[in-house]
Formats: C-alpha cells, structure tokens, sequence
C-alpha cells in the first residue's frame, strides 16, 4: 500500500466527498400544468399488468376530440397510440378517464408536447419509465414494429414501408402545399407558443417539418432549386414543384386506396396505421385535396369503426 | 411520344436506374417508330424535377418510372414481354422498394465509393450537362446522393461538437491540397526565402510530421470507407434474401419467367446499375459473384435481351430549347420558357 501524502489527504478530509441526490424542481404548480396536458389511456378487463412503477408516455403534437375519445392531431402519432392500446389491451383516452382520480385511467397516457423537446426535433416519441427513463423517437419504435412483426412476412414488410413513408410524405406534402386552406394551429399545442399563426412562427415550423422523417433528403429534387434570401422552402419555383410533387402523388394514391384497404385487412397493425391516415386525412384535413379523396372513399366507415373500438 | 432520360448518345445513363428501366419498356412495349427517347438530361422538363419523362401525343406530360409503365401498359393486346401485374399490391409496394432501398445502394456505389466517384460518376457529367451548368449541378447532386445513402446507415453521419445546433458538417469533408501547410504546390523559390530570413518564419509544422499526419488521416478515411462498403454489401445481402424468400413463394421471380413486371423490370435495371462493368471498383459484383451467385446468374440473361432489344434508332439528342444550358435555365427561372 502507498501511504497517501499529507497534504493530500489533509484536503480529502477537511471536503469529505458526499454524493448529493438530485433536488426535485417539481412544484405543486409545475405537476398541475403538466397534468393538464396529460391524457390517460382507459384501463379494460384485458389490461396488461406492467410491473408498478414501470409505465409509458407517448408525446405528440395535441389532441382533438373525436366522437368522445381524445385523438393526436398527426396520423402517425394516432397509429402509435392505436398500436399501443392494441398491444397493452388499453382503450384510448376519453373525457371520464383523463382525471386522475377515476378508476379507469391506467398509468400510461399521452402528453402534449412542443416537437422541438424531442432528441430528432420530431413528434411523436415514446417514453419509457422502468425505473430509468428510455425515450424512443417514432422512428425507432416503427423500427422496433416493423422487426417484431415483418421479419418473416415480406410483403406485408413492403406495404408497412409504403405506408409509412408515402402516406406519411403525403401528409407533409399537403401540410406545406395546403396549410392556407387549413386552421392549422389547431394542430400544435398553444401552451409553446402564443405565436404560433404569426407568420414567422408558420415559417420555422413548416422549413422544421421538411426535415421530418428525412422528408427532404428522400425528396432532395424538390428542393432543388436557387436559394432565396427569405430560405429556400418558400422559393417559388420549389413550392410550384412541391406543388406538382402533390398532385401527382395525391393521383396516385388516390388510385390505390382501394386495393390498400383490401390488402390490409388481414394485420391488425397495417389495419391500424392505414385507419389512422383515413381518419386524420379525412377528419382535420377535409379541405384539402387528398382529404377529399379519402371523404369520397367507401372505407371511411370502416376507419372509423375501427378507431372506435378503441 | 418522347421519352426525356438521363445518359447519352445511345446510352441510358446507370444514375438513374429508372430511366434505363423507361427505355427497356418502352423499347418493349411500343414500335420503334412510334417514340423517340431523348438524352436530354435536363430536369426541368419534369413537373417534379425528377427524370424520366414521357410527353405523349397529345402533350400528356407522365414523371416517372410507375406512372410511365401505367400509361404503357393500359392496353390489353400488349407485344414484348412485360405485362402488368396480377397483384398490384405487391407490384408498387415492391417500386416503393426498390426506388427507395436500392436507389440508397446505387446512390452509394457510384457517389460514395471514391474510386467509382472521382474516376467514373463525377468524369459524366461534363458529358451530359453544356458549359458552365457543369460546375453546378454535380456537387449538389453528390451532396444529396451521400445524404440519401446515409439515411439507410450508408456512411457515417458524424454530428460533431456542433452536431445539435446543425452547424456542424459531415465529417467526410474534403481538404484540398491547397490547404495543407507545406502544400507540394509550394514552389522551391518561396522555400529558399524562408532559408534566406534565417528561421524568423518557421512554418508551425515540418513537413514530415505533416506527412505522417496526412498518411495517418487517410489510412483512417479509406477503414471508413471499406467498412461502409462491407455494409452496402450486407444491405444488398439482406434486401435479395427478402426478395429471395418471396421467389420461394412464387410471388416474384427475378426476371427468369416469360412475363415480366413492371417491378421486375426496375429490378432488373438496379441490378444492371449496381454490377455495371464501366465502373472501376465492381465490390458489389464481386460480393454477388461469390456470395449470390444464383441471383446473378439468372438476372444476367433478362438484361442482356432488355439491352440488345433497345431500339437505337430511337434515341435523339436533345432540340436546343431542351437541352439544359444555361440559357434555357435562365429562361425558365423567369418563367420565359415552359417545358
């Protein structure tokens, strides 16, 4: 053993070292605002019982009310809600179960947040709680989704890629083309920004969302052309392209709608995704050009009666 | 009708696989008097910026490769060997595939492989695009072809100190010659007047650590490299044994039957881009030559009949309105000219 030197442990002795425990910043105040945004999952009968202390949370963009449930604004956090509450026998959150004190909440819910709080400045992500914290990005978790359930089933694995990323480029793709038509600030959470409808605000959101999901790697041609002082998203000749970009692909879609809802009947988890598109598409977006396609579609009603089994 | 494509003279060009697959089809599909397929490699005549387009007779306008092989195969009494598909479901999610998945892969042998880059991919463009749009247009589209290829794990995407706030770039940056400290385009006469000031203005760093330092960075980047390589050939591994598991099926069958679809056909072309033999570094056919053997054995014959059936009578040069000079540019900028 080396004798430590005096001077040393003179030092060590005189500032003993004490880990200290995190203080909580939590005051009554704070856990009260963020319960506000918080909308618990309905507990059933066929609940899957996690561990106590272990439970999740799913952060999106906000909610609508939908025939007495709450519902993310955006498809894709819908279809991970959906897929959630399929996977954890949970139904969707409803105006009885958000109060905490009402035995049919389950400790899982959803939360309103602002997508720049995510690490890839995208909503939706998942959060899980078991003891440490994990927080998964959507893309991630469609990773995860697409291994536990694709591996074996190829075509099923090429239509879960369809519809994750044509449905959800369609979904940008009308936001950008078609948010003039549209109340859009009903679709972000105002607790962030009081400023959000301000143009500038508009602005940051919609160049922000290009990057979404790798939307403007994937179509780097449309984004193509000269740079103009005001950023390059609002150039003319790159919003004409996305605009034709849109009407094509809105063509397309709209003919392949129908062999879709047949192709998927068969997975709960395609059926899921797809019903979600439906029904965001037709619902908050039925202004729009592709929100016209699905209200006119014979599938709507089953969309719906899917949604609303949960 | 018009096919407009990426390549030139009588080339459809490996950049685009789905222009080589509109050309195989429409070769197929339509007499040789009925088309001309035009080399004009100019994007603009796309309402979606994106090559291949067919201008029909009465001045339709289809971008791309599936809405080209819609309108192709419309009729019912159709010549030539490809036919529409029975399962439609399977046929564009497979396309989906394919211009997504494969056009990574394709995007990075021929971008991201620096032998194919700097002795074949950026050696084409002086061949299709008129001075000046030559200096241009190559870098974005290499900046996006690495950007498209790394968002299916090809190349490393390394964020840096910086990497949150999005101000760092990607780490493959290349630093000219010219910035080097004991630069070999230094000429001897500016050395001898640093002999001459007797050591008053050293350079920081000799050129020999330089040296050791500059080796050492490049050993470094070339590892990068090959083990990115290693894992375009997994990713290629891994996509045709999905495909391999729906041929067991029956459901898709490499181009060997007697009808071929429309997503066969595209496969086939990525096939043909991704062990073209005009490139220097062939890695991806050398790892399908031993390890898929079987694969490209039987893709092998389809498209050599696909290339001999190409009717070279057909392709044109591009009119001068067409062709991407910089005039016409400036012309559409301004809304002057409309394709």
């Amino acid at each position: 053993m080396v004798a430590v030197p005096e001077p040393v442990k003179k030092v060590f002795e005189a500032f003993p070292l004490v880990e200290q425990m995190p203080v909580s910043s939590a005051t009554p105040g704070k856990s009260a605002q963020l319960e506000q945004r918080k909308y618990y999952f309905t507990q059933t009968s066929e609940t899957k019982d996690l561990n106590n202390d272990e439970k999740f949370t799913l952060g999106i963009h906000n909610v609508i009310e939908f025939e007495g449930r709450y519902i993310p604004t955006d498809p894709v956090s819908l279809s991970q809600a959906l897929i959630l509450c399929f996977r954890n026998g949970l139904k969707l959150p409803t105006n009885t179960s958000t109060s905490p004190t009402n035995g049919a909440h389950s400790d899982h819910a959803m939360l309103t947040l602002s997508y720049v709080a995510s690490p890839d400045n995208e909503l939706p992500i998942l959060i899980e709680d078991t003891g440490s914290r994990i927080i998964r990005t959507g893309t991630m978790v469609n990773q995860i989704l697409s291994n536990k359930y694709f591996d074996k089933d190829i075509k099923g694995l090429y239509l879960n890629q369809f519809l994750d990323e044509r449905l959800y480029d369609m979904w940008v793709l009308c936001m950008l083309t078609e948010h003039e038509n549209l109340q859009v600030q009903s679709y972000w959470n105002q607790t962030f920004s009081d400023m959000i409808g301000s143009d500038m605000e508009l602005s940051k959101l919609f160049q922000d969302m290009t990057h979404w999901s790798g939307f403007r790697i994937r179509h780097a041609h449309l984004f193509n052309q000269l740079k103009t002082s005001t950023g390059d998203f609002w150039s003319r000749s790159n919003r004409k392209l996305l605009k034709n970009y849109y009407l094509t692909e809105v063509e397309r879609i709209q003919k392949k709608l129908p062999i879709l809802v047949q192709s998927v009947v068969e997975h709960p988890i395609l059926k899921l995704k797809l019903a979600s598109y439906i029904v965001i598409f037709d619902t908050l977006l039925s202004e729009t050009r592709i929100g016209q396609v699905f209200h006119e579609s014979d599938d709507l009603v089953d969309a719906r009666k899917i949604i609303l089994s949960y | 009708m018009k096919l407009h494509i990426w390549g030139q003279g009588i080339e459809p060009s490996v950049i685009s696989p789905e222009c080589i697959a509109s050309a195989w089809l429409i070769c197929q599909v339509l007499d040789s008097t009925e088309f001309q397929i035009v080399t004009s490699n100019n994007t603009n005549i796309s309402d979606i910026g994106k090559l291949p387009v067919l201008i029909t007779k009465d001045d339709g306008k289809l971008n791309g490769y599936e809405d080209i092989a819609n309108y192709l195969l419309k009729g019912d009494n159709l010549k030539g060997k490809i036919i529409k598909a029975e399962d439609q479901v399977l046929d564009f999610t497979l396309m989906h595939f394919l211009q997504t998945r494969f056009d990574a892969l394709n995007k990075y042998n021929l971008y991201g492989d620096t032998k194919n880059y700097e002795i074949y991919t950026r050696k084409l463009y002086p061949k299709f695009l008129p001075f000046p749009m030559i200096y241009n247009q190559p870098s974005k589209l290499h900046t996006e072809a690495l950007e498209q290829a790394q968002l299916f794990g090809l190349g490393s995407k390394s964020l840096g100190f910086l990497g949150f706030l999005g101000l760092a770039k990607t780490s493959d940056e290349i630093i000219p010659d010219t910035e080097y400290i004991n630069s070999s385009q230094d000429n001897d006469e500016e050395e001898e007047d640093y002999d001459h000031d007797d050591g008053k203005e050293q350079k920081p760093i000799s050129s020999l650590h330089e040296a050791q330092l500059i080796q050492k960075s490049k050993k470094k980047a070339l590892l990068k490299e090959t083990r990115t390589s290693i894992k375009c050939m997994n990713l290629l591994g891994k996509y045709l044994g999905q495909l391999t598991i729906l041929s067991e099926k029956n459901e898709f069958k490499f181009g060997t039957s007697e009808r071929i679809t429309p997503s066969e056909l595209l496969f086939l072309a990525y096939m043909y881009a991704l062990t073209y033999d005009g490139l220097p570094n062939r890695f991806l056919f050398q790892y399908l030559s031993t390890q898929k053997k079987h694969i490209l054995d039987s893709v092998k014959v389809p498209i050599q009949d696909f290339q001999k059936n190409m009717e070279f009578s057909t392709f044109t040069q591009p009119s001068s309105s067409e062709s991407p000079s910089l005039w016409n540019e400036i012309l559409y900028q301004f809304n002057k000219l409309t394709y």
